[in-house]
């Protein structure tokens, strides 16, 4: 079981999550708990600085929201880690998100349907471990 | 890389309050943070690479944090109002 502490005053429940890639080491970064998402999200603008190509991306995406459809792709990431797990080999959906949301992705049931878990808004504290399935 | 308008001594090392008080409402790259453990936000001290106030100036940057540092961050210092609320009032 891990326990991961976030901001309960928060408007959204903020995480760390590294990626790791060609260039190295993964560095700490803003994502969203989203259990709205189907896919685990990250800028595309952070895949570029880590050394991914867009064109290594198994599939063109299109993300259809309120104010229309835009264009992304998916794409296995190295490592991918966060809430004190991490997988090798990840997908993620690569598509740009607002400069102004403050985040560089969001955490999807791609990533978490492999844990059980338990979120307490009031302590700002969320416990995960794997699911037995 | 980005020419990192740094204002601070490079060894200079602050806490995240200190932070958020000294770059208010900017992207932080944090280097050297000594995190409590591998996956919680919290740190000690850490030192800012570069402040920007922009994501896509301050993810720019982390390239060149990785490759020179280790424990390296990327944060928001302000508050983060996050995605668009899918049952929100307009």
């Amino acid at each position: 079981m891990k326990v991961t502490d976030f901001d309960p005053s928060s408007d959204l429940i903020i995480v760390p999550g590294r990626i790791w890639g060609p260039r190295g080491e993964g560095p700490r970064l803003n994502f969203v708990l989203d259990t709205g998402s189907a896919e685990t999200v990250v800028i595309p603008e952070v895949l570029d600085e880590l050394g991914y190509n867009p064109r290594e991306g198994d599939q063109i995406t299109v993300m259809r929201s309120a104010v229309g459809h835009e264009q992304g792709y998916l794409i296995h990431i190295e490592r991918f880690a966060c809430l004190g797990f991490q997988f090798s080999n990840f997908q993620m959906h690569s598509h740009d998100l607002p400069d102004g949301w403050g985040i560089h992705g969001l955490i999807g049931l791609s990533f978490l349907r492999h844990f059980n878990c338990e979120i307490r808004p009031g302590e700002g504290r969320l416990f995960l471990e794997r699911s037995a399935g | 890389m980005n020419s990192a308008p740094s204002l601070v001594p490079a060894d200079e090392r602050f806490t995240w309050s200190e932070i958020c008080v000294r770059f208010p409402d900017e992207w932080v790259v944090l280097v050297d943070a000594d995190w409590v453990d591998d996956h919680n936000f919290a740190f000690g001290t850490a030192m800012v690479f570069a402040h920007r106030k922009g994501r896509r100036e301050a993810t720019a940057d982390l390239g060149a944090a990785c490759s020179e540092f280790q424990n390296v961050g990327c944060f928001f210092t302000g508050r983060i109002r996050g995605p668009m609320p899918r049952f929100g009032v307009s």
